[in-house]
């Protein structure tokens, strides 16, 4: 396909007003050209289909950002799906490591003193009820949004939805970073009351959870930036 | 044709039954729409592509890329046997849909028929 042709100058168009989901953009390009290119043809009577004959079927298809439109929804319902199973990844994989972590420690408790015992005594509740918040969050976001239905435009009902979704996420965020700054705190604590014979173990499992709140915070992030275009896109 | 809001909300009903033949791409969809409405929905084609992605999202429809003979990679859509059951409930739908209005409408020119004389 010539670059300069009027179907792929609309197909460059169309990838761009797609552009908040690459993959999707990358898709649904190569459907449309096979459309337009076939229907171009047809018009040409099987002959190389001119530039008018381009024109006439880009006529028929439709504007490009109005295609794109029609898209949002789906992508953002797809892209939210995800970001609820990626929270409840990362809040399943935190809670195995904080159990690894304990396992390796063993039964025997340890003599702290007392300032370090004070601070052991805050981080620890704060750990415990951080991660129960995060973990009822994540739970009821991504319930939430796998109960919801792929809308076929995406309209203010929708957006408010979405709005309430990542509230929620938003709360599971701060409870996880609050649950793994509290778990480094009781970390520190303790290899520095007694070291184990391996500080390995407590710092590749903290290094995990760091990890493991990080990569939510990313997703989100690009979940959040997916819906800003989405918004942007359907002018609403 | 009138009422191209009215036709968007039917969508959904009309991409299923045209993929009831069988198998088919969008611009094939496109074509049998025309076809069998006898060209009476005039929407832009390309407002096809969205639906068909969406209810193949929602496990309606399937979908597989083959190569075309032009050489292009095509993407050609089938309907599940649960965009089957939801074609037939859809269509059941419709059909006492249309029962209703038409028993409506018929009462409603009889009425003017009589207001009239």
């Amino acid at each position: 396909m010539p670059t300069s042709s009027p179907v792929a100058d609309y197909l460059d168009a169309l990838s761009r007003a797609l552009s908040f989901d690459a993959a999707l953009a990358r898709c649904v390009r190569c459907e449309v050209e096979d459309h337009l290119l076939e229907a171009a043809a047809a018009a040409a009577d099987g002959r190389e289909p001119s530039v008018e004959a381009q024109h006439r079927a880009l006529a028929r298809f439709g504007d490009a950002s109005d295609i794109a439109q029609g898209y949002v929804a789906a992508s953002l319902f797809r892209q939210t799906r995800r970001n609820g199973l990626v929270a409840l990844l990362v809040v399943a994989g935190i809670f195995c490591v904080m159990k690894l972590r304990m396992a390796y420690y063993g039964p025997a408790p340890l003599e702290f003193a007392e300032d370090v015992q004070r601070i052991r005594a805050l981080a620890l509740p704060i750990s415990g009820y951080a991660f129960k918040l995060a973990l009822v969050s994540a739970v009821l976001g991504a319930v939430y949004i796998a109960c919801r239905r792929v809308p076929a435009r995406f309209h203010r009902a929708y957006d408010r939805e979405l709005r309430r979704y990542f509230g929620l996420c938003a709360v599971a965020v701060a409870a996880v970073i609050t649950s793994v700054l509290s778990d480094a705190v009781l970390t520190a604590t303790r290899l520095s009351a007694a070291a184990p014979p391996s500080a390995l173990v407590p710092l590749l499992s903290m290094a995990a959870e760091i990890a493991f709140a990080g990569g939510l915070i990313l997703h989100l992030r690009r979940t959040l930036r997916h819906m800003a275009c989405a918004v942007t896109l359907s002018r609403i | 044709m009138e009422g191209g809001e009215i036709l968007k909300g039917h969508m959904d009903m009309i991409v299923l039954a045209a993929l009831q033949a069988g198998p088919a791409h969008g611009y094939a969809v496109i074509q049998e729409i025309h076809r069998r409405s006898g060209g009476a929905f005039d929407l832009p084609e390309g407002t096809i592509y969205p639906v068909l992605h969406r209810l193949e999202q929602t496990g309606l429809l399937a979908s597989r890329w083959i190569t075309a003979e032009s050489g292009r990679q095509r993407r050609v859509y089938a309907l599940t046997p649960r965009g089957r059951r939801a074609l037939a409930d859809r269509r059941a739908v419709w059909r006492r849909f249309t029962e209703a209005i038409g028993g409506l409408l018929g009462d409603l020119g009889h009425a003017n028929i009589e207001s009239g004389r």
